[in-house]
Protein backbone atom coordinates (compact mmCIF):
# COMPACT_ATOMS: atom_id res chain seq x y z
CA UNK A 1 0.00 0.00 0.00
CA UNK A 2 1.83 3.59 -0.62
CA UNK A 3 1.41 6.29 1.31
CA UNK A 4 -1.62 7.83 -0.35
CA UNK A 5 -3.72 4.66 0.43
CA UNK A 6 -2.24 4.38 4.11
CA UNK A 7 -3.33 7.94 4.93
CA UNK A 8 -7.00 6.83 3.14
CA UNK A 9 -7.15 4.17 5.35
CA UNK A 10 -6.54 5.97 8.23
CA UNK A 11 -8.89 8.20 7.88
CA UNK A 12 -11.82 5.99 6.98
CA UNK A 13 -10.45 3.89 10.14
CA UNK A 14 -10.76 8.04 12.32
CA UNK A 15 -14.14 8.72 10.18
CA UNK A 16 -15.99 5.38 10.64
CA UNK A 17 -14.55 4.24 14.37
CA UNK A 18 -12.97 7.81 16.33
CA UNK A 19 -16.69 8.99 17.71
CA UNK A 20 -17.18 4.99 19.16
CA UNK A 21 -14.13 5.05 20.44
CA UNK A 22 -14.14 8.27 21.81
CA UNK A 23 -17.25 7.55 23.67
CA UNK A 24 -15.84 4.27 25.34
CA UNK A 25 -12.49 5.77 26.31
CA UNK A 26 -14.27 9.25 27.71
CA UNK A 27 -16.38 7.67 29.98
CA UNK A 28 -13.62 5.56 31.26
CA UNK A 29 -10.89 7.98 31.59
CA UNK A 30 -13.46 10.88 32.34
CA UNK A 31 -11.42 13.52 31.06
CA UNK A 32 -11.28 14.97 27.59
CA UNK A 33 -7.18 15.39 27.53
CA UNK A 34 -6.26 11.53 28.30
CA UNK A 35 -8.87 10.38 25.79
CA UNK A 36 -7.80 12.95 22.93
CA UNK A 37 -4.13 11.01 23.52
CA UNK A 38 -5.65 7.66 24.16
CA UNK A 39 -7.38 8.01 20.42
CA UNK A 40 -3.73 9.76 18.99
CA UNK A 41 -1.83 6.63 19.92
CA UNK A 42 -4.33 4.19 19.36
CA UNK A 43 -4.89 4.88 15.93
CA UNK A 44 -1.36 5.59 15.46
CA UNK A 45 -0.62 1.96 16.40
CA UNK A 46 -2.94 1.35 13.95
CA UNK A 47 -0.88 3.94 11.24
CA UNK A 48 2.30 1.70 12.14
CA UNK A 49 1.48 -1.39 12.66
CA UNK A 50 -0.51 -1.44 9.99
CA UNK A 51 -2.70 -4.98 10.84
CA UNK A 52 -4.69 -7.06 8.57
CA UNK A 53 -8.74 -7.54 9.42
CA UNK A 54 -10.63 -10.24 7.99
CA UNK A 55 -13.73 -8.35 8.27
CA UNK A 56 -14.72 -4.52 9.60
CA UNK A 57 -15.97 -6.12 13.26
CA UNK A 58 -12.11 -7.58 13.17
CA UNK A 59 -10.72 -4.10 12.65
CA UNK A 60 -13.67 -2.71 14.75
CA UNK A 61 -12.48 -5.13 17.91
CA UNK A 62 -8.81 -4.61 17.42
CA UNK A 63 -9.13 -0.90 17.87
CA UNK A 64 -10.97 -1.35 21.19
CA UNK A 65 -8.81 -3.45 22.30
CA UNK A 66 -5.76 -1.22 21.15
CA UNK A 67 -7.73 1.93 22.85
CA UNK A 68 -8.08 -0.46 26.19
CA UNK A 69 -4.76 -1.13 26.66
CA UNK A 70 -4.13 2.59 26.07
CA UNK A 71 -6.44 3.20 28.82
CA UNK A 72 -5.05 1.33 30.98
CA UNK A 73 -1.70 2.20 31.07
CA UNK A 74 -2.76 5.55 31.82
CA UNK A 75 -4.77 4.91 34.71
CA UNK A 76 -1.62 2.41 35.97
CA UNK A 77 0.95 5.05 35.35
CA UNK A 78 0.40 8.14 34.70
CA UNK A 79 -2.76 9.98 35.92
CA UNK A 80 -2.23 13.04 34.44
CA UNK A 81 -5.25 14.43 34.61
CA UNK A 82 -7.65 14.33 37.22
CA UNK A 83 -10.95 12.29 36.70
CA UNK A 84 -13.82 14.90 36.35
CA UNK A 85 -17.09 14.54 38.22
CA UNK A 86 -20.24 14.16 36.32
CA UNK A 87 -21.71 17.18 36.95
CA UNK A 88 -18.58 19.20 35.71
CA UNK A 89 -18.82 17.20 32.62
CA UNK A 90 -22.39 17.66 32.36
CA UNK A 91 -21.12 21.44 33.00
CA UNK A 92 -19.13 22.05 30.31
CA UNK A 93 -20.24 19.48 27.41
CA UNK A 94 -23.92 18.43 28.13
CA UNK A 95 -22.97 15.01 28.74
CA UNK A 96 -26.19 14.38 30.08
CA UNK A 97 -28.57 16.97 27.72
CA UNK A 98 -32.06 15.56 26.50
CA UNK A 99 -31.21 12.69 29.23
CA UNK A 100 -34.50 11.18 31.16
CA UNK A 101 -34.18 11.05 34.75
CA UNK A 102 -33.01 7.64 34.65
CA UNK A 103 -30.93 7.30 32.31
CA UNK A 104 -29.13 10.48 34.16
CA UNK A 105 -28.50 8.01 37.54
CA UNK A 106 -27.72 5.12 34.80
CA UNK A 107 -24.62 7.20 33.09
CA UNK A 108 -24.04 8.68 36.55
CA UNK A 109 -23.48 4.54 37.94
CA UNK A 110 -21.67 3.35 34.85
CA UNK A 111 -19.31 6.91 35.23
CA UNK A 112 -18.41 6.07 39.18
CA UNK A 113 -17.97 2.47 38.74
CA UNK A 114 -14.70 0.81 38.86
CA UNK A 115 -12.68 1.11 35.67
CA UNK A 116 -12.22 -2.90 35.60
CA UNK A 117 -15.86 -2.75 35.87
CA UNK A 118 -17.09 -0.45 33.80
CA UNK A 119 -14.80 -1.39 30.56
CA UNK A 120 -16.64 -5.31 31.09
CA UNK A 121 -20.21 -3.03 31.14
CA UNK A 122 -19.29 -0.72 28.34
CA UNK A 123 -18.62 -3.69 25.79
CA UNK A 124 -21.26 -5.75 27.04
CA UNK A 125 -23.89 -3.94 27.89
CA UNK A 126 -23.61 -0.42 25.51
CA UNK A 127 -21.32 -2.26 22.54
CA UNK A 128 -22.84 -5.48 22.39
CA UNK A 129 -20.39 -7.92 22.36
CA UNK A 130 -20.38 -11.03 24.11
CA UNK A 131 -18.72 -12.57 26.74
CA UNK A 132 -16.44 -14.34 24.60
CA UNK A 133 -15.88 -11.21 22.75
CA UNK A 134 -15.20 -8.87 25.51
CA UNK A 135 -12.97 -11.57 26.84
CA UNK A 136 -10.62 -11.77 23.86
CA UNK A 137 -10.95 -7.96 23.07
CA UNK A 138 -9.81 -7.11 26.74
CA UNK A 139 -7.34 -10.29 26.89
CA UNK A 140 -8.77 -11.63 29.84
CA UNK A 141 -10.67 -15.18 30.23
CA UNK A 142 -14.27 -15.64 29.72
CA UNK A 143 -15.08 -16.14 33.48
CA UNK A 144 -12.89 -12.92 34.46
CA UNK A 145 -15.87 -11.31 32.27
CA UNK A 146 -18.58 -12.92 33.92
CA UNK A 147 -17.32 -12.35 37.25
CA UNK A 148 -17.02 -8.27 36.58
CA UNK A 149 -20.17 -8.35 35.01
CA UNK A 150 -21.67 -10.12 37.95
CA UNK A 151 -19.97 -7.79 40.05
CA UNK A 152 -20.95 -4.65 38.52
CA UNK A 153 -24.65 -5.69 38.18
CA UNK A 154 -24.58 -5.84 42.21
CA UNK A 155 -23.67 -2.77 42.29
CA UNK A 156 -25.36 -1.19 40.07
CA UNK A 157 -28.85 -2.80 41.56
CA UNK A 158 -27.67 -1.85 45.21
CA UNK A 159 -27.50 1.69 43.60
CA UNK A 160 -30.07 1.68 41.58
CA UNK A 161 -32.24 0.48 44.16
CA UNK A 162 -32.06 4.19 45.44
CA UNK A 163 -33.96 5.04 42.55
CA UNK A 164 -37.84 4.75 41.82
CA UNK A 165 -37.80 2.70 39.14
CA UNK A 166 -34.37 0.99 39.78
CA UNK A 167 -32.42 -1.35 37.96
CA UNK A 168 -33.55 -4.82 37.84
CA UNK A 169 -31.05 -7.46 37.48
CA UNK A 170 -31.42 -10.67 36.23
CA UNK B 1 -32.89 -7.77 32.37
CA UNK B 2 -30.05 -5.18 33.13
CA UNK B 3 -29.04 -5.68 29.36
CA UNK B 4 -32.12 -4.15 27.87
CA UNK B 5 -32.38 -1.08 30.38
CA UNK B 6 -29.13 0.42 28.69
CA UNK B 7 -28.47 1.30 25.52
CA UNK B 8 -25.95 3.45 23.43
CA UNK B 9 -28.36 6.43 24.20
CA UNK B 10 -26.63 7.03 27.64
CA UNK B 11 -23.88 7.85 25.32
CA UNK B 12 -25.30 10.20 22.83
CA UNK B 13 -23.84 13.71 23.80
CA UNK B 14 -20.41 12.26 24.27
CA UNK B 15 -19.31 13.32 20.78
CA UNK B 16 -16.09 13.67 19.08
CA UNK B 17 -15.65 17.10 17.12
CA UNK B 18 -14.75 16.97 13.26
CA UNK B 19 -11.55 19.49 14.62
CA UNK B 20 -10.24 16.45 16.82
CA UNK B 21 -10.89 14.13 14.20
CA UNK B 22 -8.72 16.34 11.52
CA UNK B 23 -6.17 16.66 13.99
CA UNK B 24 -5.82 13.29 15.11
CA UNK B 25 -5.40 12.07 11.30
CA UNK B 26 -2.63 15.17 10.64
CA UNK B 27 -1.13 14.02 13.75
CA UNK B 28 -0.76 9.97 12.92
CA UNK B 29 -0.24 11.10 9.11
CA UNK B 30 3.06 12.75 10.22
CA UNK B 31 3.88 9.99 13.46
CA UNK B 32 3.24 12.46 16.07
CA UNK B 33 2.72 10.51 19.80
CA UNK B 34 0.19 12.11 22.08
CA UNK B 35 1.29 14.95 24.27
CA UNK B 36 1.64 12.18 27.39
CA UNK B 37 5.56 11.32 27.83
CA UNK B 38 4.57 7.93 28.70
CA UNK B 39 3.37 7.45 25.30
CA UNK B 40 6.91 8.32 23.67
CA UNK B 41 8.73 5.49 25.03
CA UNK B 42 9.42 2.78 22.61
CA UNK B 43 11.05 -0.03 21.70
CA UNK B 44 12.25 -2.95 19.06
CA UNK B 45 10.67 -5.15 16.65
CA UNK B 46 7.43 -3.75 16.20
CA UNK B 47 6.53 -5.91 12.23
CA UNK B 48 6.96 -8.93 13.91
CA UNK B 49 3.73 -9.13 16.28
CA UNK B 50 1.42 -8.57 13.11
CA UNK B 51 3.32 -10.61 11.01
CA UNK B 52 3.05 -13.28 13.04
CA UNK B 53 -0.91 -13.05 13.80
CA UNK B 54 -2.25 -11.87 11.11
CA UNK B 55 0.01 -12.92 8.12
CA UNK B 56 2.29 -14.64 6.24
CA UNK B 57 4.20 -12.06 4.89
CA UNK B 58 7.66 -12.96 3.43
CA UNK B 59 10.00 -11.88 6.51
CA UNK B 60 7.84 -13.45 9.20
CA UNK B 61 6.89 -16.56 7.81
CA UNK B 62 10.68 -18.20 6.37
CA UNK B 63 12.63 -17.14 9.42
CA UNK B 64 12.03 -19.80 11.36
CA UNK B 65 14.71 -21.80 10.84
CA UNK B 66 14.97 -25.42 11.66
CA UNK B 67 16.88 -25.19 14.64
CA UNK B 68 15.13 -21.94 15.63
CA UNK B 69 11.99 -23.83 15.72
CA UNK B 70 13.24 -26.85 17.42
CA UNK B 71 14.51 -24.53 20.28
CA UNK B 72 10.55 -23.18 20.52
CA UNK B 73 9.39 -26.44 20.47
CA UNK B 74 11.62 -27.93 22.96
CA UNK B 75 10.42 -25.09 26.10
CA UNK B 76 9.11 -26.77 28.85
CA UNK B 77 5.93 -25.96 30.14
CA UNK B 78 7.12 -23.99 33.01
CA UNK B 79 8.82 -21.67 30.43
CA UNK B 80 5.36 -21.34 28.17
CA UNK B 81 3.60 -20.24 30.91
CA UNK B 82 5.71 -18.03 31.79
CA UNK B 83 5.95 -16.01 28.52
CA UNK B 84 1.87 -16.62 28.34
CA UNK B 85 1.97 -14.80 31.42
CA UNK B 86 4.26 -11.67 30.27
CA UNK B 87 1.88 -11.65 27.34
CA UNK B 88 -1.24 -11.93 29.57
CA UNK B 89 0.74 -8.88 31.50
CA UNK B 90 1.50 -6.79 29.01
CA UNK B 91 0.26 -3.30 29.29
CA UNK B 92 -0.06 -2.35 25.74
CA UNK B 93 -1.21 -3.90 22.91
CA UNK B 94 2.49 -3.85 21.05
CA UNK B 95 5.37 -5.96 21.93
CA UNK B 96 7.46 -2.53 21.43
CA UNK B 97 5.90 -1.36 24.73
CA UNK B 98 7.11 -4.00 27.00
CA UNK B 99 10.67 -3.06 27.45
CA UNK B 100 11.82 -0.13 29.29
CA UNK B 101 14.15 1.77 26.64
CA UNK B 102 14.40 2.16 23.11
CA UNK B 103 17.06 0.36 21.18
CA UNK B 104 19.92 2.50 19.92
CA UNK B 105 20.73 2.72 16.26
CA UNK B 106 23.66 1.06 16.70
CA UNK B 107 22.40 -1.90 18.79
CA UNK B 108 19.83 -2.30 16.19
CA UNK B 109 21.76 -2.71 13.68
CA UNK B 110 24.38 -5.22 15.66
CA UNK B 111 20.95 -7.20 16.69
CA UNK B 112 20.20 -7.64 13.31
CA UNK B 113 23.08 -9.18 11.99
CA UNK B 114 22.70 -11.40 15.48
CA UNK B 115 19.23 -12.43 14.40
CA UNK B 116 20.59 -13.49 11.54
CA UNK B 117 23.06 -15.99 12.81
CA UNK B 118 20.67 -17.15 15.49
CA UNK B 119 18.04 -17.95 12.98
CA UNK B 120 20.43 -19.67 10.35
CA UNK B 121 23.47 -20.76 12.23
CA UNK B 122 21.86 -21.44 15.38
CA UNK B 123 23.45 -19.07 17.44
CA UNK B 124 21.90 -18.73 20.64
CA UNK B 125 22.28 -17.05 23.67
CA UNK B 126 24.33 -19.54 26.62
CA UNK B 127 22.53 -18.18 29.32
CA UNK B 128 18.25 -17.21 30.30
CA UNK B 129 16.78 -13.64 31.19
CA UNK B 130 16.92 -12.92 34.85
CA UNK B 131 13.43 -12.94 35.91
CA UNK B 132 12.59 -10.76 39.72
CA UNK B 133 9.90 -9.72 41.63
CA UNK B 134 10.30 -6.44 41.64
CA UNK B 135 12.40 -3.43 39.87
CA UNK B 136 14.94 -2.71 43.32
CA UNK B 137 15.64 -6.19 42.45
CA UNK B 138 17.50 -6.07 39.34
CA UNK B 139 21.15 -4.97 39.38
CA UNK B 140 20.85 -2.58 35.84
CA UNK B 141 23.02 -4.89 34.49
CA UNK B 142 21.62 -7.83 33.12
CA UNK B 143 18.23 -8.32 30.70
CA UNK B 144 15.82 -8.73 33.19
CA UNK B 145 12.41 -9.70 33.23
CA UNK B 146 10.64 -7.70 36.22
CA UNK B 147 7.16 -8.85 37.54
CA UNK B 148 6.32 -5.56 39.11
CA UNK B 149 6.03 -3.57 36.00
CA UNK B 150 5.86 -6.44 33.88
CA UNK B 151 8.98 -5.32 31.32
CA UNK B 152 12.41 -6.57 30.14
CA UNK B 153 14.57 -4.09 31.93
CA UNK B 154 17.95 -3.72 29.47
CA UNK B 155 21.32 -2.26 30.97
CA UNK B 156 22.60 0.83 29.80
CA UNK B 157 24.85 -0.89 26.88
CA UNK B 158 23.73 -4.39 25.70
CA UNK B 159 26.67 -7.23 24.99
CA UNK B 160 26.30 -9.39 22.16
CA UNK B 161 25.11 -12.01 24.49
CA UNK B 162 22.68 -9.88 25.82
CA UNK B 163 21.21 -9.00 22.28
CA UNK B 164 21.08 -12.61 21.47
CA UNK B 165 19.17 -12.99 24.80
CA UNK B 166 16.91 -10.09 23.75
CA UNK B 167 16.35 -11.98 20.70
CA UNK B 168 15.71 -15.26 22.20
CA UNK B 169 12.95 -13.86 24.70
CA UNK B 170 11.18 -12.00 21.81
CA UNK B 171 11.19 -14.95 19.75
CA UNK B 172 9.99 -17.33 22.79
CA UNK B 173 7.37 -15.09 23.26
CA UNK B 174 5.98 -14.29 19.57
CA UNK B 175 6.02 -18.21 19.28
CA UNK B 176 3.67 -19.05 23.01
CA UNK B 177 1.62 -15.73 20.98
CA UNK B 178 1.19 -17.39 17.86
CA UNK B 179 0.50 -20.65 19.47
CA UNK B 180 -2.26 -19.19 21.60
CA UNK B 181 -3.93 -16.85 18.90
CA UNK B 182 -3.82 -20.01 16.72
CA UNK B 183 -5.79 -22.14 19.83
CA UNK B 184 -8.13 -19.27 20.57
CA UNK B 185 -8.88 -18.79 16.80
CA UNK B 186 -9.34 -22.98 16.18
CA UNK B 187 -11.59 -22.52 19.58
CA UNK B 188 -13.45 -19.98 18.01
CA UNK B 189 -13.92 -21.32 14.46
CA UNK B 190 -12.12 -18.06 13.36
CA UNK B 191 -11.48 -18.62 9.52
CA UNK B 192 -8.97 -15.86 8.13
CA UNK B 193 -9.05 -15.40 4.23
CA UNK B 194 -5.59 -14.77 2.95
CA UNK B 195 -5.42 -12.02 0.99
CA UNK B 196 -2.72 -14.07 -0.88
CA UNK B 197 -3.80 -15.71 -4.11
CA UNK B 198 -2.49 -17.43 -6.71
CA UNK B 199 -0.10 -16.00 -9.53
CA UNK B 200 -2.17 -15.94 -12.90
CA UNK B 201 -0.87 -14.16 -16.00
CA UNK B 202 2.94 -14.99 -15.52
CA UNK B 203 4.83 -17.27 -13.11
CA UNK B 204 6.99 -16.88 -10.25
CA UNK B 205 9.97 -17.30 -11.95
CA UNK B 206 9.46 -14.52 -14.31
CA UNK B 207 8.35 -11.71 -11.37
CA UNK B 208 11.56 -13.13 -9.46
CA UNK B 209 13.84 -12.32 -12.85
CA UNK B 210 11.49 -8.81 -13.48
CA UNK B 211 12.50 -7.65 -10.46
CA UNK B 212 16.21 -7.45 -10.55
CA UNK B 213 16.75 -5.10 -12.80
CA UNK B 214 14.97 -2.18 -11.14
CA UNK B 215 16.97 -2.93 -7.88
CA UNK B 216 19.87 -2.72 -9.59
CA UNK B 217 18.73 0.05 -11.46
CA UNK B 218 18.24 1.69 -7.93
CA UNK B 219 19.93 0.86 -5.49
CA UNK B 220 23.01 -0.72 -8.12
CA UNK B 221 21.78 -3.61 -5.82
CA UNK B 222 22.86 -7.75 -7.06
CA UNK B 223 20.57 -10.52 -5.63
CA UNK B 224 22.71 -13.38 -6.60
CA UNK B 225 24.23 -14.37 -3.07
CA UNK B 226 22.76 -14.06 0.28
CA UNK B 227 19.24 -12.74 -0.57
CA UNK B 228 16.13 -14.92 -1.43
CA UNK B 229 12.89 -13.78 -3.17
CA UNK B 230 9.45 -14.37 -2.53
CA UNK B 231 6.58 -13.89 -4.41
CA UNK B 232 3.28 -12.63 -3.33
CA UNK B 233 0.56 -12.08 -5.13
CA UNK B 234 -1.86 -9.65 -3.32
CA UNK B 235 -5.17 -9.08 -4.01
CA UNK B 236 -6.29 -6.87 -1.13
CA UNK B 237 -9.63 -5.86 -2.99
CA UNK B 238 -11.02 -9.73 -2.19
CA UNK B 239 -9.59 -10.32 1.72
CA UNK B 240 -9.40 -6.37 2.59
CA UNK B 241 -11.99 -4.29 1.02
CA UNK B 242 -10.75 -1.68 3.42
CA UNK B 243 -7.52 -1.48 1.51
CA UNK B 244 -9.56 -0.76 -1.41
CA UNK B 245 -9.70 -2.30 -5.10
CA UNK B 246 -6.98 -0.77 -7.25
CA UNK B 247 -3.69 -2.21 -5.22
CA UNK B 248 -4.18 -5.77 -6.60
CA UNK B 249 -0.65 -6.50 -6.90
CA UNK B 250 2.30 -8.91 -7.08
CA UNK B 251 5.29 -8.35 -4.35
CA UNK B 252 8.68 -9.65 -4.88
CA UNK B 253 10.52 -9.61 -1.80
CA UNK B 254 14.10 -9.88 -1.36
CA UNK B 255 15.18 -11.03 2.15
CA UNK B 256 18.47 -11.71 3.66
CA UNK B 257 19.06 -15.76 4.25
CA UNK B 258 18.52 -15.71 7.89
CA UNK B 259 17.21 -12.21 7.94
CA UNK B 260 14.28 -11.55 10.67
CA UNK B 261 11.08 -8.83 9.83
CA UNK B 262 13.59 -6.19 11.53
CA UNK B 263 15.95 -7.02 8.53
CA UNK B 264 16.43 -4.52 5.50
CA UNK B 265 15.01 -6.34 2.49
CA UNK B 266 13.83 -4.55 -0.87
CA UNK B 267 11.00 -4.67 -2.47
CA UNK B 268 9.54 -4.67 -6.20
CA UNK B 269 5.46 -4.91 -7.08
CA UNK B 270 3.71 -4.65 -10.01
CA UNK B 271 0.46 -4.09 -11.12
CA UNK B 272 -1.29 -7.32 -11.11
CA UNK B 273 -2.94 -6.59 -14.80
CA UNK B 274 -0.76 -5.30 -16.61
CA UNK B 275 2.89 -6.09 -14.84
CA UNK B 276 3.94 -2.43 -15.45
CA UNK B 277 6.00 -1.69 -12.22
CA UNK B 278 4.50 0.02 -9.31
CA UNK B 279 7.30 0.60 -6.79
CA UNK B 280 10.63 -0.34 -5.42
CA UNK B 281 11.62 -0.19 -1.64
CA UNK B 282 14.39 -0.81 0.54
CA UNK B 283 12.50 -1.43 3.97
CA UNK B 284 13.46 -2.80 6.98
CA UNK B 285 14.21 -1.16 11.08
CA UNK B 286 17.84 -2.47 10.37
CA UNK B 287 18.35 -0.25 7.59
CA UNK B 288 16.36 2.55 8.80
CA UNK B 289 18.72 2.50 12.01
CA UNK B 290 21.73 2.91 9.16
CA UNK B 291 20.28 6.59 7.89
CA UNK B 292 22.06 9.12 9.11
CA UNK B 293 19.62 11.73 11.71
CA UNK B 294 18.90 15.12 11.50
CA UNK B 295 17.58 17.86 13.37
CA UNK B 296 13.38 19.22 12.14
CA UNK B 297 15.50 22.54 11.18
CA UNK B 298 18.53 20.56 9.10
CA UNK B 299 15.88 18.52 7.50
CA UNK B 300 13.49 21.35 5.94
CA UNK B 301 16.19 23.21 4.87
CA UNK B 302 17.46 19.95 2.96
CA UNK B 303 13.82 19.32 1.32
CA UNK B 304 14.59 22.47 -0.47
CA UNK B 305 18.32 22.26 -1.40
CA UNK B 306 17.96 18.39 -2.53
CA UNK B 307 14.65 19.01 -4.86
CA UNK B 308 17.03 19.56 -7.73
CA UNK B 309 19.11 16.06 -6.67
CA UNK B 310 15.91 14.27 -6.43
CA UNK B 311 14.52 15.68 -9.78
CA UNK B 312 18.23 14.79 -11.43
CA UNK B 313 17.88 11.45 -10.10
CA UNK B 314 14.34 10.65 -11.10
CA UNK B 315 15.03 11.89 -14.34
CA UNK B 316 18.46 10.05 -14.87
CA UNK B 317 16.71 7.12 -13.70
CA UNK B 318 13.07 6.79 -15.15
CA UNK B 319 13.22 9.87 -18.02
CA UNK B 320 10.83 12.06 -15.88
CA UNK B 321 11.58 15.75 -16.19
CA UNK B 322 9.45 18.85 -15.69
CA UNK B 323 7.11 18.49 -13.07
CA UNK B 324 3.72 19.80 -13.01
CA UNK B 325 3.04 20.27 -9.69
CA UNK B 326 5.96 19.17 -6.25
CA UNK B 327 4.67 18.30 -2.89
CA UNK B 328 6.73 17.00 -0.21
CA UNK B 329 7.02 16.20 3.80
CA UNK B 330 9.84 15.57 6.59
CA UNK B 331 9.95 11.84 7.48
CA UNK B 332 11.11 10.90 10.98
CA UNK B 333 11.84 7.56 12.61
CA UNK B 334 8.47 6.82 14.03
CA UNK B 335 9.84 5.30 17.13
CA UNK B 336 10.95 8.43 18.25
CA UNK B 337 9.34 11.66 16.14
CA UNK B 338 11.03 13.93 18.02
CA UNK B 339 13.12 17.05 16.53
CA UNK B 340 15.99 15.52 16.26
CA UNK B 341 15.68 12.36 13.68
CA UNK B 342 14.65 13.47 10.86
CA UNK B 343 15.71 10.39 7.94
CA UNK B 344 14.15 10.50 5.09
CA UNK B 345 11.72 12.89 3.26
CA UNK B 346 9.04 12.33 0.48
CA UNK B 347 8.47 13.79 -2.97
CA UNK B 348 5.44 13.69 -4.82
CA UNK B 349 5.19 14.33 -8.08
CA UNK B 350 3.30 14.89 -10.94
CA UNK B 351 4.33 14.33 -14.76
CA UNK B 352 1.40 14.75 -16.99
CA UNK B 353 -1.37 12.18 -15.56
CA UNK B 354 1.65 10.10 -14.02
CA UNK B 355 2.31 10.45 -10.02
CA UNK B 356 6.01 9.80 -8.70
CA UNK B 357 6.19 9.14 -4.98
CA UNK B 358 9.68 9.14 -3.95
CA UNK B 359 11.35 8.90 -0.45
CA UNK B 360 14.79 10.98 -0.26
CA UNK B 361 17.43 9.33 2.15
CA UNK B 362 18.29 12.43 3.50
CA UNK B 363 22.20 11.18 4.48
CA UNK B 364 23.24 9.43 1.49
CA UNK B 365 21.42 11.82 -1.10
CA UNK B 366 20.10 9.15 -2.73
CA UNK B 367 16.19 7.63 -3.42
CA UNK B 368 15.30 4.98 -0.85
CA UNK B 369 11.89 4.65 -2.74
CA UNK B 370 10.05 5.06 -5.67
CA UNK B 371 6.06 4.73 -6.20
CA UNK B 372 4.36 5.30 -10.22
CA UNK B 373 0.59 5.60 -9.85
CA UNK B 374 -1.23 6.76 -13.23
CA UNK B 375 -4.45 9.60 -12.28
Amino acid sequence: MNQEARNASLERAIENYSNMLYKICFVILKNEQDTKDVLQETFLTYMTKRPRFHSEEHKKAWLIKVSQNKCKEFLRFHKKHAAVPLEEVEESIGITKGLGFEDKEKLNLIWNLNVKLKTVVILYYIEGYSVKETAAILNISEVAVKKRLQRAREILSELGKAYDGGLVCD
Amino acid sequence: MIKNEFSKDLFSNIEISSDLQKEIYENCKKGKRAGDLRFRYSGVITALIVILIFGTTGAGSYAYYKSVQSRMEAMPDFEIKEYSLDLENDTGVTIDEAYSRKLTDEETLRMAELERKYNSEGLFPEGEVKRVATLAEWDGQSVCYVEEDHKLHLPEKMTDEQLLLFIDYQTKKDYVMQQEVEEMWEEEGVNTPSPYVDVENVTEEKLIEMSREPLEKLFGKGTAEGWEPVVQAFKPSAAHPEDGTDHDMYNVIWNQVGGSSNSTDYIVVYNMNDLSIIGVAIRGREHWAGLQSFTDAEAKAKVETDLPKVCAEIERLYGYKNYDSEWHEVYYDYTDPGENDARQTRYVFKFGNKTVDVMWDLGAEKLASVEFFDE
